[in-house]
């Protein structure tokens, strides 16, 4: 095990996400705070869901939306950057092996996840009365579902040829499946048949079991949601080292 | 011991076949040549050596390691200067070699002191907090250098290192290389430059159409391969005679090197005649020349 060759690579990604700050941890906290003076404060002001206001339902749905989109925009930029300026290739060529290389660039972005989800969190907290209901989940689902998204990040890196390529996944599937998980809803509220369509949605899992870890409310069943989200880990996490192995558009 | 070796190494691409059964070995310590013209298949046997294309068959050797089997620690062994600029955009000049060695499993203390010496012999000391982009053309030349040594490799593969230099920094570069090949650092190189190659290579192995088609100490190579010739300038015609290697054109008559043994004949053929011979001529091949005539069969 190369462990300076990793440690190397995760705190080159650190670096990286340092040198474009104002690009990656500040707005999906701007963008929180509005939502939350939009949807919190306005809009949701005199409504409820169960026994919570909506602005605390709201929070722990705008947390995971973010942990979701930073994470794959971590892992698939800059590894796809890599690609295109070719200094991928100092990696390739490296005595790292497939999945080393894979990892590193994984702990950049779950490393990313975790400051911005924390950061969402302490800023929520002058505007709500709340804690974390469970730790040990909070942590859990913000690591397994950042391994998720930043391994599929991965694998679109891998796969696109021109950086309009990655917005394809964002556009189309990633926001689409968010929106309908339950970010700004609890699909309770749905009729129901909506309720089994977004059963089918495996962000939904992510999005309630996370919701269920910082107010111990959830649509669905929580240990439901965390094994979804352990089996999607392995999976996509599998597939990407897979992908990095076979040198998929990486080695001619 | 061989510090690279490559066996019957293939490599196809669609409709393109860009390596085809080249073989050749790199002993310890040897400044080794590789020529070809454009397309001829150097860059892709390089990448095949570096892991960076895959190979159909064959079977390459890094100082004994397999490339495939035992990759990690072939390449721990291997530096490599490419020919494009390929770095990371995130980092300044030092940490380009301390993010390097790095990856190679060195740590920052320890290589620290190996950065700032190598800094310093490329002369990039006073720039080590700039971006890479902001270095002039020779800078990053020298740069590229730096980081394929930083970890010590024993294996230095180098793809055009002086493209695009001024003259005193290619043969400052010559130096350098000569001087760490005096230490036993194994060099491949390429070059468009082959009187860079005849200067600095003991063995030279050219490639084209993915074969290899010469491969020798160079000093053999411009011997054996030699058309030179020897020229004999006369003062009135001679008359044809059929000598083997000799050709008469009027009042020149051109020995090859390979009829050197018939040059007695020839001036007793000319004393016969009664033709004053009024100046001979030797004239030798380069390597260049040779590359040319190869690579053009």
């Amino acid at each position: 095990m190369n462990w300076v060759g990793l440690w190397s690579l995760i705190m080159r990604e650190n670096v990286r996400t340092i040198k474009v700050i104002n690009q990656v941890i500040w707005p999906p906290i701007i963008s929180s705070l509005l939502y939350i003076f939009i949807f919190g404060f306005s809009l949701g002001k005199n409504f409820e869901i169960g026994d919570v206001s909506y602005l605390v339902f709201l929070v722990p749905g705008l947390i995971m939306m973010n942990v979701i989109m930073s994470s794959f925009e971590e892992s698939s930029s800059s590894l796809f950057l890599g690609k295109f300026i070719n200094y991928i290739q100092e990696l390739l060529i490296a005595p790292m092996s497939h999945w080393e290389i894979a990892l590193g660039f994984l702990f950049g972005s779950i490393l990313r996840a975790f400051v911005i989800a924390n950061l969402i969190f302490i800023v929520f907290l002058f505007f709500i009365d709340s804690g974390i209901y469970s730790v040990w989940m909070y942590v859990y689902f913000i690591l397994f579902v950042s391994v998720i998204f930043a391994s599929i990040g991965l694998i679109i890196a891998l796969w696109a040829e021109k950086f309009d390529h990655l917005a394809v996944l964002n556009t189309f599937f990633i926001t689409p499946l968010l929106f309908f998980g339950g970010v700004f809803h609890s699909i309770k509220l749905l009729p129901e048949i909506f309720q089994k369509i977004s059963l089918i949605n495996p962000l939904f899992y992510m999005i309630d079991g996370f919701r269920y870890s910082m107010i111990g409310v959830s649509d669905g069943n929580v240990f439901v949601s965390m094994a979804v989200v352990f089996v999607l880990a392995l999976v996509t996490f599998s597939f990407a080292v897979y992908l990095f192995k076979i040198g998929y558009k990486l080695k001619v | 011991m061989k510090a690279l070796s490559i066996k019957n190494l293939h490599k196809s691409y669609p409709g393109i076949k860009a390596v085809d059964g080249v073989s050749f070995d790199i002993e310890e310590g040897d400044f080794f040549g590789f020529l070809g013209p454009n397309g001829a298949g150097k860059t892709t046997t390089i990448n095949c050596v570096i892991g960076l294309a895959k190979f159909s068959d064959g079977r390459i050797e890094i100082f004994g390691k397999d490339n495939k089997k035992d990759f990690i620690d072939a390449r721990k062994l291997v530096g490599i200067a490419p020919q494009e600029y390929n770095f990371d955009p995130y980092l300044n000049i030092e940490d380009v070699l301390i993010y390097q060695a790095g990856y190679y499993g060195i740590s920052k203390k320890k290589i620290l002191p190996r950065v700032k010496e190598l800094l310093k012999q490329f002369d990039l000391d006073g720039k080590k907090e700039v971006d890479f982009r902001k270095l002039s053309g020779g800078m990053k030349r020298r740069l590229t250098l730096a980081r394929a040594l930083v970890h010590s490799p024993k294996l230095l593969i180098l793809d055009e290192p002086t493209a695009g230099v001024d003259v005193g920094l290619r043969l400052d570069i010559h130096k350098y290389l000569k001087k760490i090949n005096g230490e036993g650092v194994t060099i491949l190189l390429t070059s468009h430059y082959i009187d860079e190659i005849e200067k600095l290579c003991n063995k030279t192995c050219i490639i084209n159409n993915g074969k290899i088609i010469a491969n020798d100490l160079t000093k053999n190579l411009v011997d054996d391969l030699d058309t030179g010739h020897t020229e004999i300038l006369t003062d009135k015609k001679s008359k044809v005679k059929k000598i083997e290697n000799v050709e008469f054109n009027g009042n020149k008559i051109i020995v090859w090197n390979k009829g050197k043994d018939k040059m007695k004949e020839v001036f007793d053929y000319l004393s016969e005649q009664k033709i004053k011979v009024l100046d001979v001529k030797s004239v030798k091949d380069s390597l260049q020349d040779i590359f040319l005539r190869l690579t053009k069969k």
